[in-house]
């Protein structure tokens, strides 16, 4: 597919590279600055991985710091994980994998009070490590995770809310979704996620007479002319790499 | 909670959020803080803070905070 040229006059929109190869040149050249992007898939399908690759590679090209927040994996876990793709977390400081499962071990789900919000902490400590660590990009993993600690009342307005809260940090964020319904193309548990992002990608698992291939596509992307193929993903020693038609 | 515990807070809050004091608790409790606790206690407590934090965030952030409650403890003394 050919991507249509911008019409003229628009205002160049700032870009954070994903750093996939054949990818950025998929959408304009990479992610708007500051928007809000679910990264899909269903179990196995790399989405933690690439989504700290691309962390990684923003720090290590450009200098840009990141926040990985984890929920539910350990940082030690996480880490070897890491390393045995070739992501080596400790050759970067500019990238601090902030394990807050380990505050749930040592201290609880509910909070010091009993009545923590998390949806709020999240967004609270999400502001805190960009004054502490002045991070520009935000992962946090997963959305999944986040759910079983939240009570949701109205989840719809509630999730708004957290959405917008998230775009005000001033941050470029990315939220790992899990699927887990394979028949069908449902990006989130609320199945409003998708609408309130700015972003999705989606990354799908195609298992066929026993063979296992990975395809990334570009579901949507506020402000970006992107392509809106599937295309085949693979993981290199050198980096992530989409084959592109 | 003291004065300095206090100011520990404040400044373990950025990376524990609302677990900031928790986490001193927890530390105090573990190590059996007197009631007047002086500098070396305090210096101690700040040892097991930072062994938190590495675990949390790993070991650049955890320098970053040990040297921050550090000087808040020497500020005290």
């Amino acid at each position: 597919m050919t991507l249509e040229h911008p019409p003229e006059h628009t205002v160049p929109v700032p870009r954070i590279r994903s750093y996939v190869a054949n990818l950025d040149e998929q959408m304009e050249g990479g992610f708007p600055e500051g928007s809000v992007v679910l990264v899909c898939g269903r179990p196995g399908s790399m989405k933690s991985s690439l989504a700290y690759y691309m962390m990684y590679m923003q720090a290590l090209n450009e200098g840009r710091r990141g926040v990985y927040l984890t929920l539910e994996q350990g940082r030690t876990s996480f880490a070897r994980h890491l390393a045995h793709i070739g992501l080596d977390p400790d050759a970067s400081d500019k990238v601090a994998i902030v394990d807050l499962s380990a505050l749930r071990k040592s201290f609880g789900d509910t909070g010091p009070k009993g009545d923590t919000n998390w949806l709020n902490a999240i967004l609270s400590q999400a502001a805190s490590y960009k004054q502490l660590f002045g991070c520009e990009l935000v992962t946090l993993d997963s959305m999944s995770a986040l759910y079983s600690l939240h009570s949701f009342e109205n989840p719809r307005r509630e999730l708004f809310h957290f959405f917008e809260g998230l775009r005000t940090l001033g941050t470029t964020v990315f939220l790992i979704s899990e699927m887990y319904d394979p028949s069908k193309e449902i990006f989130a548990r609320y199945e409003v996620e998708d609408f309130l992002a700015d972003g999705v990608v989606h990354l799908k698992v195609d298992r066929n007479n026993g063979e296992s291939n990975l395809y990334l596509g570009i579901v949507k992307m506020r402000e970006t002319r992107h392509s809106r193929n599937y295309f085949p993903l693979i993981v290199e020693p050198n980096g992530f790499e989409v084959v592109a038609h | 909670m003291t004065e300095i515990e206090n100011r520990m807070v404040e400044y373990m809050r950025p990376l524990f959020g609302e677990f900031a004091s928790s986490a001193l608790e927890q530390q105090k409790a573990k190590l059996g803080f007197s009631e007047r606790p002086g500098a070396a206690e305090y210096l101690r407590l700040v040892e097991e803070i930072r062994a938190m934090c590495a675990q949390i965030a790993g070991t650049p952030v955890a320098e970053k905070v040990y040297a921050g409650l550090v000087k808040i403890v020497k500020e005290a003394a």
